[in-house]
């Protein structure tokens, strides 16, 4: 009967100690990384140091770990470098970012089974057949506490899907953020520390913090914020550690019979810190070393000899890829102005339109294109636009900024019809700069220029712009240009 | 979409960064953003990048860093 009771009270313990562990549990958050491949050395010091003193840290990543570097985004396998330092590093899950889908469902399946983690994501819905194999959330154990993870992405309000082109959602299906981690608030009672794993904006988790105090921490990404370390809002903590793995966040939960009982965040410096990890190294130099930037997109069949021959091809491009009626390239975004006849390679493309700007598109009447090149001349120091879909004529006066009148027409020169609606896409450089009454406010197409003008060129067997001209511009003689 | 850069309402494309707004605002941040010669905060005081997406009402604000030599 003794031992009975004994075993008894034994299990009792084991039971009481299975719901009421105590203990630290410790995770360092990264987000945005966007390929930043050569800060990871940094970073995998960093966590070696931390897992020295910490066995059981997690490593966790808020999304957005590709689009930003060519070595990582053109890569043959989709996003292979960015994957094996993830892999190195030993990172334990991810959310999904918006920039998660740059590559297509293709692309971000081959992440997926690449990944020895695994993505997290509640609100996303795929089709059985795209073999997206995600979790919405997950339990782990480290250090004897129960830790439950959720992984949720924003969507626009506008589009109700993440914040990338829309040609990437197919047969993709989304639910509000907010909406659906209301329906996870179970998880709070079978875990001790309850995280959220967010690709949804700063301002977007302050939100969402409000509806769910269950939560102990929410881990963001997405509005690259500078949250040093932390942010306390209605009990939950808020963290998020800008872009480019220029930071990391280690927090810390104390747990005492189940329950939180303090948590603190601790914000890492990694751009700046001072060692490497010599083997993580060699994998980023290796990748570097990647022949991808001398890749031959196309070949030139003359010379270009000037900008405006340069700008045309960008803005041919930038029309075809987009299937939209009319492209605008600004003078100013063109970066060199003679191109030798023969191989394009990628990196031509990068440094003649260097500034990774998205596409915007606009609808607008034939009136609102008009005034749409007269802004447009005058917000670019450099001087009028190059166009594809039509040509213009365009009077300056006085320093060039004063546009006294603006004539299009059609490719062949046939009348333009300044009633009609046309698909329009530019720089989002140029969308913002340039001020002109229209009734659309216009989108962000979320493409980047550089990659929509090397996916045209790679389908061409070659390019010939010599002599191409569609912008006549008369000058007061008065002034001179 | 309708933001907020130093408390002046702004009307851009949706989906706009923060470098959208500050060109927005005014074009002559256009090289100063490039180089990080200015930082942007959000309402709490957070600093954001230049890249950050921007959403409907956002309100963000433009600080001028001053180099060493001035």
């Amino acid at each position: 009967m003794k031992r009975f009771i004994t075993y008894l009270l034994l299990l009792t313990l084991n039971v009481f100690s299975l719901f009421a562990q105590t203990g630290e549990v410790h995770i360092l958050s990264v987000n945005d990384m966007h390929a930043a491949i050569e800060r990871f050395p940094q970073l995998a010091y960093i966590v070696d140091s931390l897992r020295n003193v910490y066995p059981d840290l997690l490593v966790l990543s808020a999304g957005d770990n590709r689009t930003g570097n060519p070595i990582n985004d053109i890569h043959p396998v989709s996003s292979k470098p960015v994957v094996d330092l993830m892999n190195k590093v030993g990172f334990n899950y991810s959310a999904i970012g918006n920039h998660e889908f740059d590559a297509g469902t293709d692309g971000l399946r081959t992440v997926i089974n690449n990944a020895y983690f695994t993505f997290l994501c509640a609100n996303m819905y795929a089709l059985d057949s795209l073999r997206l194999l995600l979790q919405p959330f997950t339990f782990v154990e480290r250090n004897g506490i129960r830790i439950g993870i959720l992984g949720l992405v924003q969507t626009s309000e506008a589009t109700g899907v993440p914040d990338a082109h829309p040609k990437y959602f197919t047969n993709l299906k989304y639910r509000p953020l907010n909406e659906v981690a209301k329906e996870y608030k179970w998880m709070r009672r079978e875990c001790d520390v309850f995280v959220l794993l967010t690709h949804n904006g700063f301002e977007g988790d302050i939100e969402l913090a409000s509806i769910m105090p269950e939560a102990d921490i929410i881990i963001g990404g997405h509005s690259h914020t500078k949250v040093d370390p932390c942010k306390i809002e209605n009990g939950v903590m808020i963290t998020q550690a800008e872009r480019f793995l220029k930071y990391a966040t280690l927090a810390t939960f104390v747990v005492k019979d189940g329950k939180v009982v303090d948590k603190r965040a601790q914000l890492f410096d990694v751009r700046n810190y001072p060692n490497k990890d010599i083997e993580v190294q060699t994998i980023v130099d290796n990748y570097s070393d990647n022949p991808v930037l001398l890749r031959v997109l196309t070949k030139a069949a003359s010379d270009f000899s000037n900008k405006e021959e340069l700008g045309c091809l960008m803005a041919d491009a930038l029309r075809a890829e987009l299937h939209a009626d009319i492209a605008v390239q600004n003078s100013g975004g063109v970066r060199y102005d003679y191109k030798e006849k023969g191989n394009i390679t990628v990196n031509d493309i990068y440094r003649l339109d260097p500034f990774g700007n998205e596409l915007v598109e606009y609808k607008l009447t034939g009136e609102e294109v008009e005034r749409m090149l007269a802004a447009v001349s005058c917000a670019d120091d450099y001087g009028p636009a190059y166009v594809s879909g039509i040509k213009y004529k365009i009077h300056l006066g006085k320093d060039n900024k004063d546009v006294k009148k603006v004539t299009v027409m059609n490719s062949d020169g046939s009348k333009f019809d300044k009633k009609r609606t046309y698909s329009v896409v530019m720089s989002s450089y140029m969308a913002s700069v340039s001020d002109y009454e229209k009734q659309d406010e216009g989108r962000n197409l979320f493409v980047v220029t550089s990659d929509v003008i090397m996916d045209y060129l790679s389908k061409q067997p070659y390019v010939d712009y010599f002599g191409v001209s569609r912008v006549e511009v008369k000058q007061d003689v008065k002034y001179g240009r | 979409m309708k933001v907020f850069v130093n408390d002046k309402p702004l009307i851009i494309f949706r989906g706009a960064r923060v470098r959208d707004a500050v060109w927005r605002y005014n074009r002559r941040y256009d090289e100063m953003i490039k180089f990080e010669e200015v930082d942007v905060k959000d309402r709490w005081g957070n600093i954001i990048a230049e890249d950050a997406p921007l959403m409907e009402n956002t309100k963000i604000y433009i600080f001028t860093i001053m180099n060493d030599c001035e």
